[in-house]
């Protein structure tokens, strides 16, 4: 082996020129000194809260466009991230630039505490024409004035109803009104010692809650949860004292610890309570298109219009909307690439894209006429038609206590249909509830 | 040996001053990263929620001092009374439930039979399973309609089947039974304890004329009272703060009309999902005096019916 004529010095001085090289050269070409021009990409991120690889790709493949679109930006996508890390990362002043919330409540939760950049400035410096979305996914992100959130898509309700066993029962139609649909149901539904092994139709099977149902109808009885006007809650207006009572009636006749027995057996996917022919008609999301198409494809359903209340006609094809926004923390580094990035959510394919993998509709309403989504089911085109044409209202009010509301109204409907309160005290207990909250909420908005 | 005898002497030396300090500091270093992460992960908190039930907090802005406004509506609050009417049941109705049956099971599994091993093992097991796998796995046994539970209980007595989780009336008999399938902890504890009850008393008892029930009740009980004391306060410290199995049986919310809203879940949704930050530490600093009293009345309660043998 022959030595090499390296001595310990040597080597040392070596490594040490070496290294104060490789510092210099990295020192240059940080400050673009070296003569290249400087990458000066800016790079943001967008979380949202969704874990499902459909939808994961799909973000991940509008971020991709829109950074091949946009050479001086990278917006990065991280996903399966709650509204509750995101709060914390906002409180903690390192957010994302870009946010997914969802309006029923933690949307307007956080603009009232002021954890959202308002967007009227972007909207007004660049003309930004708000008239293109559908106007209930605008109401619902509009606080005080100030408008919080882009909407990135939307879900709507609509009657599914089971044409084989309409048929087999001899009923020709749908029910157009409330009271229809009662007795339409008392005709189909079925009870052994068991229980009930069918139930024509539950007011409130297929919202997420009793609460998140009470305020569709209370809007077809006429009635509203709040009054944009006074700002004040109106859960105990007489028109919402109508529908609990008519709700009321509804679960007393099936008995409600009956129906909580009945709906305790009820799955999901292929074992959901419509598919399994438990209940015959319900309202339910357009989602539950898609999963009809995945877990019981021979089912043989349509869709039809929400049932009114026979007193109030001029409710007939009411729906109530929901879905997902884009907003901008505050205290983000980068709230134009934000805006721009949100904006562009809303062009090209990305509305459809968006769409087809969660499962729910554009909020811009020239897209509900995107043959890609119309040829996707007869059904689903439905409910693009409906968000044409009917009667559209935002599921929740926007106020800074509106994530209290649907377990307020759901304490209050279980309560009265469950004979532990009557209907007037129920409502008036729940008004009570969130007035008390909506007064400390201001006292905040008071402070400096 | 002159190196030997001078090491010896060194040794027995007393230690010096300077020694001490250096032995001190050093020890403290070791403790240092324990003392840092307990002042700033454990006492700062406490402390700080302690002053955030005084004030209106959202965790966005700084918080408003409003007194004692958060505990003047707690008291005026029916959810507040109904999530502590709901874990006070669990406490009550619950506790004693388990504890018996673990004793029973305890005794059981006391006896000298063959594969007694496995019989112990299997009682154990389910305590191991994640808390999340046994709520799944008792939302589905106690499913009203399909749940195997239920379809034993139709077929056998020819009725409905209870609503367990889906009514009101059930659903916190529900969450006791749920409970009983974890007695494995109880059970051991007993277990060790009965076999520390000296053979010879039993004897003794026998000669005397004690029947098995009096043998139980006058050298058994009073002999393995310091483990049911144990168990009695580690269990009601741990139904006071009941969350994570009836959140998941209760998907977040309080379960039918309200029924499994206990205390800790209230006090979650209060925090995490309407930012009731203030409110929600004034919650937690109730609970705590609850917890401090209830234990201190055990303890002073023990001291009539808990033996300590010497």
């Amino acid at each position: 082996m022959v030595a090499l004529p390296l001595s310990r010095r040597t080597v040392i001085k070596s490594l040490g020129s070496a290294s104060l090289s490789f510092t210099v050269a990295s020192i240059l070409a940080s400050c673009g000194l070296t003569g290249r021009p400087a990458a000066a990409k800016v790079k943001f991120e967008y979380w949202h809260s969704w874990s499902n690889p459909p939808i994961i790709t799909a973000v991940a493949g509008a971020c991709d466009q829109y950074n091949a679109q946009h050479p001086d930006q990278e917006v990065i996508p991280r996903w399966g991230i709650p509204a509750t890390r995101g709060l914390l990362a906002a409180a903690g002043g390192q957010p994302p630039a870009v946010f997914t919330l969802y309006p029923g409540g933690t949307l307007s939760a956080w603009a009232s505490n002021g954890a959202l950049r308002g967007l009227n400035e972007y909207v007004k410096a660049s003309h930004y024409d708000l008239n293109r979305f559908v106007q209930s996914q605008i109401v619902h992100a509009i606080f005080q004035g100030q408008l919080y959130a882009l909407p990135l898509g939307m879900g709507a309700y609509m009657l599914y109803y089971n044409r084989k066993i309409f048929a087999e029962e001899g009923i020709a139609s749908p029910p157009q009104t409330l009271q229809e649909a009662f007795d339409l149901s008392n005709k189909i539904s079925k009870k052994s010692t068991a229980g009930y092994s069918r139930i024509g139709f539950l007011p409130f099977s297929g919202f997420a809650g009793n609460g998140s149902g009470f305020g569709l109808y209370a809007y077809l009885f006429g009635g509203k949860l709040w009054s944009g006007k006074r700002q004040q809650f109106t859960i105990d207006a007489p028109q919402n004292l109508v529908a609990l009572k008519w709700l009321q009636e509804y679960y007393q006749h099936y008995g409600a610890t009956s129906v909580d027995e009945f709906t305790a057996g009820f799955g999901s996917q292929a074992q959901d309570p419509f598919f399994a022919g438990k209940l015959v008609f319900e309202i339910n999301g357009q989602w539950e298109v898609f999963n009809a198409h995945n877990f019981k494809p021979n089912l043989d359903y349509d869709v039809a219009p929400i049932p009114y209340d026979e007193q109030h006609p001029e409710f007939k094809n009411s729906t109530q909307t929901r879905g997902n926004s884009l907003v901008l923390p505050k205290g983000s580094m980068h709230p134009e690439h934000g805006w721009s990035f949100i904006t562009w959510m809303q062009t090209g394919d990305a509305p459809v894209i968006m769409a087809r993998a969660v499962n729910n509709m554009p909020a811009v309403k020239s897209y509900l006429t995107n043959k890609q989504l119309t040829s996707i089911d007869p059904r689903y085109a439905h409910f693009l038609e409906y968000l044409r044409s009917g009667n559209i209202q935002p599921q929740w009010p926007a106020t800074p206590v509106t994530s209290l509301l649907a377990n307020t109204l759901q304490t209050g409907v279980d309560a009265a249909t469950h004979g532990s309160e009557t209907a007037p005290a129920a409502l008036a207990h729940a008004q009570s509830v969130m007035e008390q909250n909506l007064a400390q909420a201001q006292l905040r908005q008071r402070q400096p | 040996m002159a190196t030997i005898a001078r090491s010896r002497a060194e040794a027995s030396a007393p230690v010096s001053v300077a020694m001490r300090r250096r032995n001190t500091r050093v020890g403290v270093l070791f403790a240092l990263p324990f003392l840092i992460g307990f002042l700033t992960l454990q006492v700062y908190p406490l402390i700080a929620s302690f002053y955030y039930s005084f004030t209106q907090f959202n965790v966005f802005q700084s918080p408003i001092w409003i007194g004692g406004q958060n505990y003047a509506q707690l008291i005026h609050d029916p959810l507040f009374w109904t999530s502590l009417q709901d874990t006070f049941f669990m406490v009550v109705i619950g506790i004693p439930i388990q504890l018996v049956l673990a004793f029973l099971v305890a005794l059981l599994l006391n006896s000298k039979v063959k594969g007694i091993a496995v019989f112990r093992t299997f009682v154990y097991l389910p305590t191991v399973t994640p808390i999340v796998a046994s709520s799944l796995l008792w939302l589905w046994l106690l499913n009203p309609v399909y749940g195997p539970i239920n379809f034993v209980w139709v077929h056998l007595l020819h009725t409905q089947g209870p609503g367990w989780f889906a009514t009101a009336a059930w659903a916190k008999p529900a969450m006791i039974v749920m409970g009983l399938w974890g007695i494995g902890t109880a059970m051991i504890v007993f277990l060790a304890a009965l076999q520390g009850v000296p053979e010879q008393l039993y004897e003794a008892a026998r000669i005397d004329g004690a029947n098995g029930w009096q043998r139980a009740l006058r050298v058994t009980l009073p002999l393995i009272s310091p483990a049911t004391f144990f168990l009695l306060i580690t269990h009601v410290i741990d139904t006071l703060q009941i969350f994570a199995s009836a959140y998941i049986v209760a998907s977040g919310g309080g379960g039918p009309q309200n029924a499994l809203l206990f205390y800790a879940v209230y006090l979650y949704q209060n925090a995490f999902n309407y930012l009731k930050m203030g409110y929600a530490s004034a919650m937690a600093w109730l609970l705590f005096i609850v917890i401090v009293f209830l234990t201190l009345l055990i303890f002073r309660s023990g001291r009539r019916w808990v033996y300590y043998e010497g």
